[in-house]
């Protein structure tokens, strides 16, 4: 199967059945997957920080780097070549800590939460997830079966 | 016998520090050097010349004429500039191999330098000082030590994990426990036998201690910073780098919300793809 890689801040949406979505490095990073099994649509985003507006020009820029342009932008794209939301699978992986007991590097906790808040607010569930600890996550997802895999460093690949 | 001594002994088969990079370093320890000395150094090697010739004519440089000469180039950019391109390209010889020991893959650890790199630039402009190539360097080489110790710490691989999973150490404590050294004390020893100037040495030695800038040199503090954010943001953090502690109230002795670093996390990362695509790093590669 061909790997098409997901980079930090970057997205991609795919109905090719031959195809994987890979995302490497979700540290306090987060991973979001979404798939519809009807119209094989699969998309994958890596997002980096919660809230564009931190730096709107670069939220325009690049709109992958923030959750609140990032995933509406995944959903957009997605539906425009077939996911209908009711259907989708959604895949949550990432938001790491560092051993930090000030909270002052909680970009993973506050990532994650702005991530539940906006998929709440529009009615959208987390099907399954991987997230928080400290570790260093892969995520995969297979576009013709929809399978999605986690990877962390010395452990096997773990269906989600 | 200390488990350290093996270690220690095996530093003298580290591929040499490039002395082209180490001279162009020590003369830029006088701000006011002249070019012209700069020029001296490097024109005698030739692989280095080149490719500095050729990063100066990629079009991310956007110079509108063709630059043919290393005298033209260092006229562009800079005797600061110049020695930047020089020290990441020299460090990509020593950063570029996979770490098993640490899970890192091919060039992995050299973005996660050239990141960190980056990043103290960033951070610089931030506490209001002007951009700094030995804090670059320094921050470059940072994790210099694991291309030694990998073979160690591949060895005790699993001990080495299991310590940071059950007994809540960081991954440099355990490293510490298991094998008698870490990558920082042993990194900081062998920029001490490259001669590497002293400010660099301690910015490698210390980017794991718990420093604070009231007490400590600004350099020391943003490196360890820079290494703290970027292996939270997963650049380079391999099996066990999230497990690192980082210096307690820092960031309230800078004065930074997490607001401050989000945007400089946000303003590095722009960057970083500029500088990616210059050395001819895929951009959607493996971070």
């Amino acid at each position: 199967m061909r790997q098409r890689i997901v980079g930090i801040a970057d997205m991609q949406v795919s109905t090719e059945d031959s195809e994987v979505l890979v995302t490497y490095s979700l540290g306090s990073c987060i991973g979001l997957a979404i798939y519809d099994p009807e119209a094989r649509v699969g998309g994958l985003l890596h997002f980096m920080l919660p809230d564009s507006s931190l730096d709107p020009s670069k939220a325009r820029q690049k709109p992958g780097m923030f959750a609140d342009t990032g995933v509406p932008l995944l959903f957009k794209t997605a539906y425009t070549m077939g996911l209908q939301k009711q259907r989708a699978r959604v895949i949550v992986v990432g938001g790491a800590q560092i051993l930090d007991d000030s909270g002052y590097f909680n970009i993973g906790k506050r990532n994650y939460a702005m991530l539940r808040k906006i998929l709440w607010r529009n009615n959208v569930l987390i099907d399954a997830e991987d997230v928080g600890g400290n570790l260093n996550r892969t995520l995969y997802l297979e576009v013709g079966t929809g399978r999605a895999w986690v990877k962390t460093p010395g452990q096997e690949m773990r269906e989600l | 016998m200390s488990p350290a001594e093996p270690i220690l002994e095996a530093m003298d088969k580290v591929k040499p520090f490039p002395q082209v990079v180490l001279k162009a370093l020590n003369l830029l320890q006088d701000p006011e050097v002249p070019a012209s000395k700069l020029l001296e150094v490097i024109q005698y090697d030739p692989v280095i010349t080149l490719r500095l010739l050729q990063v100066c004519n990629s079009a991310l440089f956007g110079f509108r004429r063709r630059v043919e000469s290393l005298q033209q180039a260092l006229v562009l950019l800079g005797n600061q500039g110049m020695v930047r391109l020089l020290v990441t390209f020299g460090a990509l010889e020593l950063l570029r191999d996979p770490l098993p020991g640490y899970g890192l893959e091919r060039e992995e650890l050299w973005h996660h330098s050239v990141a960190c790199a980056t990043l103290t630039q960033t951070l610089l402009r931030q506490v209001k000082h002007p951009e700094d190539t030995m804090v670059f360097t320094g921050a470059l080489l940072h994790d210099v030590g694991k291309i030694l110790l990998n073979e160690y710490a591949g060895k005790k691989y699993l001990e080495i994990n299991l310590l940071v999973a059950e007994k809540d150490l960081s991954a440099l404590e355990a490293e510490k426990e298991v094998l008698g050294i870490d990558h920082a004390e042993l990194g900081g020893l062998l920029g001490e036998r490259w001669n590497l100037p002293p400010g660099i040495v301690s910015m490698i030695a210390r980017h794991h201690e718990p420093v604070h800038p009231g007490k400590d040199p600004m350099a020391v503090c943003l490196v360890h910073l820079a290494n703290i954010v970027c292996v939270q943001m997963g650049i380079g953090a391999g099996a066990r780098g999230l497990a690192s502690r980082p210096a307690p109230d820092l960031l309230l002795a800078l004065g930074w919300s997490p607001r401050t670093l989000d945007a400089c996390v946000s303003d590095c990362w722009c960057e970083l793809e500029r500088i990616r695509t210059l050395i001819g790093i895929p951009q959607n590669g493996r971070a």
